[in-house]
């Protein structure tokens, strides 16, 4: 038995090796995999595709790593947000359901980022001052989100053409789309954010145990109010996104993004040597996730089998850094 | 002797006895509220012909939610619920499409459901994940296998059919023609009805109902107590799955088809309904009598705003609003007015 | 008066339901002072320095702090005032490093989304730990990998950092190897030149070293406070543990059968090693040590719920195979934990739910389970014990310490266990009920009950058990009679006191 502050002994140092790197490992082996089994993966215009596929993925992906940072992976208290995926959803779905109604694009996508921003400060009170479990509020939230994106919808495909839409979603700045630009920087200023700030280290901390936060005098509860705001903003860029390259909305959004958010979240964790959720590690997973749709679409492994691997991942994902934590406790 | 009998028979029912707690009464006085609300908006409504067509529209989430039970019972909530209840579905009809019986049939939804269980309780218990994750994670490779068996989510059909199957979900326990309209009691409330009446005597009266409300409440104690911790917890997780599993050959049979995704409809309204149940117990417990109360106000809402003309749209929104309400409500409730013991 | 004193809390008073906790209590701290405070657990010392904290509130008394009378203190005012507390319970952030940690909530730098220069920061970390407190410990490593020791530095570091009038030390040795303690002890007698220091221990040779006065409680009120010169170990523990009139302990001439318990070389890597002990029917093996001892997981480690590698656990002449806790319930081992309210009692069962919860079987016809039969059953122990409680049905939660304790006795004599496990039984327990709990004892191991009496509590073990066992850092080192030895040997053979010391005075 190991002690608990990790004392190494040579027997056990490979395993723990591997599975601190087995995010890495993992992530080099798919590449490869790849490469071998199509020529066309490595092209340039292919990686490009890549990059662009795990754009919207990782801009968001970075802000639901956000809350589950500072919300800690705890069985019990654990920060999540389930509603993210409708926020984006519903969001795109407004902008596009108000310029298919004829107002401008500034006006539509401000409503609808208001709006966004609305359903993030709501989740903050219910987990930061109702004291809903995280888990159950947010749960509700999507369920909420859900219905509503229904009502605007109306399960149609909504069309819209926009001069500004079409200039985010085509235009290329050294030959790489303005929406791989947009997940860079995203993704740097939240790395800097939280691995470099000291809200950062106060996020951390709190992650880590609250307690402990609270006595350092740390407002525990604004820095976790904080990360959902977070979250929705990055909601808010996204979308826009979205609503550029889809050239409107497509329904049923939420449900699919839900999925590889909760995949590159809890993936981040494998890409630290800590186990932790972290920013950087959600940069990866989202790439990860975004070779792997790639790479399957272009061997033509059906969409579905794809679906049931990132459950798998999913679970696989958690249950390592969960029982590293441990260790860690 | 006599009284002595009596409490036997209504001590699980004391249970609900209404405390002094605010919450509690505010969702009966909701239920009534609803109820007079609807009546007065349309005449339709509080016939006995629609007041039957309630109960057979609540049949399928009263199984689900009776599934469910037990797993927030356990101290965790089961969101695998969905794709038991389509994977039973799948097996039911793809069994009697190979020419077998309906008892073949209910046997093949079951051991489906059982094998879900067992997979969740693996997770749970081995991999040492969190029941929501776990069951999150069986939700989504659950969905993905049906996208893949049915290659993008169109249903299956079954043609002619086994009349017994048949009458499990459409066959009806007593009809009657009247001027207002026409009163069918479908027997799928009967089904409904016997599932969450053995539901309820197993988790009230056995000892397994009495340890996995122990360990749902404070593992801990349980576990220092002999309950045996693992063993129960899979348990719940088996029955849960199964229930919800059964509930799926009851709907294919009601539709005659097996319908993909179908599901996850029942998943959000089972968990408030579950979650409305648990408010209505002296110990905030997950239980059955209030799980049925949970479920008749979602039926009658549905119910309700679909005589009243409210587009499905609205009423999803109207379904949203209300397990927000009723999840804050619960949570408010059990961080905040029950906290006597801290 | 004289005397300047820096913080005063004057006629403090704090009651819980069915305890008085503290009863007019004052104590009085110099400037530059060493001041040691010393009880046995519950006699109040924990609630006198919560409230200090400001988590608690005195139902009556004033606290005046540097001649300023204080109002109604919260955590962050008793922290602006420059009173500090290094814990027991050291929160830390395992995966931060020593310098994140270290300026946790006082980052050096002036906005709040300024980046941190982690080479600086770093830098900056090992010269203020340097500085402060004399020692090297590099910046960049994680809490986690920190030695205990190293860790509560820090925490003194970060204390020091906000320079503190007042620092209290909760038991600060209790994890510490002696090389460390020793150099906690250079740097308290340091710091006491200059500031404040109340230090809570159970080490006596420890508080006769470093303080210059004591203050000593038993059952929430003061007994003395005077200084160290002279004072010598017997007489801190004379007055420590005089009996209160209250506390009968029933006579102990037990008669003893056969062997029921009988343990041998069991280790827990990190706690225990090579423990042996038997218990026999009639008879209470009284077990404690120092916390750090690993006395507490002995109870667990027999019970099956903690691991034990290598060693036999024999109970009446069976040998436990499968060393899990059902395996020890079925056999008629029944454990008492320590934590009742959230081990012990399930907060929000009924009473009569929570006596049954051990012996559903037996209650139970095919599965069903015989509610008349429970409630009677219940009713029965609640009567025999003296539970007070509205009715069976009643909500256990809603019950005083006390009797939720009886209730969980209560829970393993409706099993029929023949065997208690009781991990501080009587913490937390008002006097009344105290005795109440020993009579009771004393009732089934005439019955033929085994029990093995894991306490902290000297004059309970000196008064209720057969034989002491007494562990240090790990291993049982003395075997006490106890009917010839009092409870000041048990409290010297904690501290690793010679066996001969007390051969010698039993003579």
């Amino acid at each position: 038995m190991s002690s608990i502050t990790g004392v190494l002994r040579p027997s056990v140092i490979n395993i723990r090796w591997l599975v601190r790197y087995s995010g890495y490992i993992g992530f080099l082996v798919l590449a490869v995999y790849f490469s071998l089994s199509s020529p066309i993966f490595l092209t340039g215009e292919n990686l490009i595709n890549i990059l662009r596929q795990s754009s919207i993925l990782g801009i968001v992906a970075c802000g639901f790593t956000a809350i589950l940072i500072s919300g800690g992976n705890h069985v019990i208290r654990g920060g999540i947000d389930l509603s993210l995926a409708n926020n984006l959803a519903i969001t795109t779905t407004a902008t596009a359901f108000l310029l298919s109604k004829g107002y401008s694009l500034a006006t539509a996508f401000g409503i609808a980022a208001t709006g966004s921003l609305v359903i993030g400060l709501i989740n903050a009170f219910t987990v930061v001052r109702l004291k809903v479990s995280p888990l159950l509020g947010t749960l509700a939230m999507m369920y909420l989100l859900q219905g509503i994106e229904l009502l605007l919808s109306k399960t149609k495909v909504i069309n819209v053409t926009n001069p500004a839409l079409v200039f985010l979603a085509e235009e290329k700045l050294i030959g790489i789309p303005i929406t791989v630009w947009v997940f860079f920087a995203v993704a740097f200023l939240l790395h800097i954010l939280f691995s470099k700030s000291v809200y950062g280290n106060w996020a951390n901390a709190v992650g880590g145990n609250p307690q402990a936060a609270l006595n350092a005098g740390i407002n525990v509860d604004l820095v976790l109010a904080s990360t959902y705001v977070i979250a929705a903003v990055t909601a808010i860029v996204a979308s826009l996104l979205v609503t550029a390259r889809l050239s409107g909305s497509v329904p049923g959004m939420g449900d699919i993004m839900l999925l590889d958010i909760l995949l590159a979240g809890y993936m981040s964790a494998i890409f630290s040597h800590l186990s932790i959720p972290n920013i950087q590690g959600a940069f990866l997973s989202s790439l990860f996730v975004g070779m792997l749709v790639n790479g399957f679409t272009l061997i033509n492994v059906s969409t579905y089998w794809v679906y049931a691997i990132k459950g798998t991942l999913i679970l696989l994902a958690v249950s390592v850094t969960a029982t590293q934590q441990r260790r860690l406790d | 002797m006599l009284k002595s009998a009596a409490k036997q028979l209504f001590y699980p029912m004391a249970s609900l006895r209404l405390g002094g707690n605010v919450v509690r009464y505010s969702t009966l006085v909701a239920l009534l509220l609803v109820t007079v609300f609807f009546s007065i908006a349309t005449a339709k409504f509080f016939t006995t012909a629609n007041l039957t067509n309630i109960l057979s529209q609540i049949s399928l989430l009263t199984l689900v939610a009776t599934g469910l039970c037990f797993a927030v019972a356990s101290g965790g909530i089961d969101l695998s619920v969905a794709v038991a209840f389509d994977l039973g579905s799948m097996a039911a009809i793809m069994i009697l499409k190979l020419g077998f019986g309906w008892y073949a049939a209910i046997a093949a939804a079951l051991v489906t459901g059982a094998l879900i269980g067992i997979f969740n309780s693996f997770l749970v218990l081995k991999a040492r994940i969190t029941m929501f994750l776990a069951t999150l994670g069986t939700l989504f490779i659950g969905e993905s296998i049906e996208k893949i068996v049915t290659t993008g989510g169109s249903s299956i059909y079954l043609p002619g059919m086994d009349e017994v199957f048949k009458f499990l979900g459409r066959g009806s326990l007593f009809v009657l023609q009247q001027t207002g309209g026409r009163i069918d009691l479908k027997f799928s409330v009967l089904l409904a009805i016997i599932v969450a009446g053995i539901g309820h005597f197993i988790l009230s009266r056995t000892t397994f109902g009495r340890g996995l409300y122990a360990l749902g409440s404070q593992q801990g104690v349980a576990l220092l107590s002999g309950v045996p911790v693992s063993r129960y917890t899979t348990y719940a997780l088996i029955l849960c799955s199964s229930i919800c599993a059964f509930a799926g050959l009851v709907s294919s049979s009601v539709l005659t088809a097996y319908v993909p995704l179908n599901g996850r409809y029942y998943l959000m309204d089972a968990i408030g309904a579950v979650f409305i149940g648990s408010t209505l117990h002296q110990k905030g417990f997950a239980n059955i009598p209030g799980t049925l109360v949970g479920v008749l106000f979602y039926g009658i809402i549905a119910n309700g705003l679909n005589l009243i003309g409210i587009n499905f749209y609205w009423q999803s929104v109207a379904r949203g609003l209300l397990i927000f309400v009723i999840l804050a409500l619960d949570s408010y409730r059990v961080n905040h007015v029950d906290r006597a013991h801290s | 008066m004289s005397e300047t004193y820096i913080l005063e809390m004057r006629k403090m008073q704090k009651k819980f339901p069915g305890v008085k906790a503290l009863e007019q209590v004052t104590l009085q701290i110099r400037t530059a002072e060493i001041h040691g405070l010393v009880g046995e657990n519950g006699a109040g010392k924990s609630t006198l320095m919560k409230i200090l904290a400001g988590i608690y509130s005195p139902d009556e008394g004033e606290i005046i702090f540097c001649g300023q009378k204080q109002q109604s203190l919260t955590v962050r005012a008793v922290e602006k005032l420059g009173i500090h507390f290094i814990h027991q319970e050291r929160q830390v952030v395992a995966h931060l490093t020593v310098a994140e940690s270290l300026f946790l909530g006082i980052e050096p730098t002036f906005s709040l989304f300024k980046l941190l220069n982690r080479k600086s920061l770093e830098k900056e970390a090992e010269t203020v730990i340097q500085k402060t407190i004399g020692y090297f410990i590099q910046g960049n490593k994680l809490m986690a990998d920190l030695t205990v020791g190293e860790q509560q530095l820090l925490q003194i570091c970060r204390a020091l950092l906000h320079e503190p009038k007042v620092i209290v030390f909760d038991e600060p040795t209790a994890v510490l190897a002696k090389r460390e303690a020793d150099r906690l002890f250079e740097i308290i007698r340091e710091l006491g030149k200059t500031i404040s220091i109340i230090y809570i221990s159970h080490y006596f040779g420890e508080i006769l070293d470093l303080c210059d006065r004591i203050t000593v409680l038993r059952n929430g009120t003061k007994v003395k406070t005077l200084s160290t010169q002279g004072l010598k170990i017997e007489d801190i523990v004379f007055m420590m543990s005089g009996r209160s009139i209250d506390e009968q302990f029933p006579e102990k001439n037990r008669k003893q059968g056969e062997v029921l318990l009988e343990v041998r070389n069991i280790t827990d890597e990190g706690h225990f090693r090579n423990v042996s002990l038997t218990v026999r029917s009639g008879e209470i093996v009284g077990l404690t040590g120092l916390m750090g001892s690993g006395y507490n997981q002995v109870g667990t480690a027999i019970y099956g719920h903690t691991p034990i590698t290598g060693g036999s656990i024999v109970f009446a002449g069976k040998a436990l195979k499968s060393h899990t806790i059902e395996e020890a319930v079925a056999l008629g081992i029944g454990y008492v934990p320590e934590d009742r309210r959230s081990l012990g009692v399930v907060q929000n069962m009924s009473v009569q739910e929570n006596i049954s919860l051990a012996s559903l079987k037996a209650l139970s016809r095919y599965g069903v389970i015989k509610l008349g039969d429970e409630q009677s059953k219940a009713e029965g122990l609640i009567d025999k014990l003296a539970i007070k409680t509205p009715g069976a049905d009643a909500i256990a939660g809603f019950l005083s310490g006390g009797n939720q304790q009886k209730v969980v006795l209560a829970k393993w004599i409706s099993r029929g266990a023949n065997l208690y496990i009781l991990n501080q039984p009587t913490a937390g327990v008002d006097v009344g009920a105290k005795a109440e709990i020993y009579a009771l004892l004393h009732q089934m191991t005439k019955k033929g009950v085994g029990i093995l009496l894991i306490s902290q509590d000297i004059a309970e073990l000196a008064g209720l058990s057969d034989r002491i066992l007494v562990m240090y850092r790990g291993e049982i080192v003395h075997e006490l009679d106890g009917n010839t030895h009092t409870g000041d040997d048990v409290v010297v053979a904690m501290m690793g006191g010679d066996q001969n010391e007390f051969d010698n005075r039993s003579a």
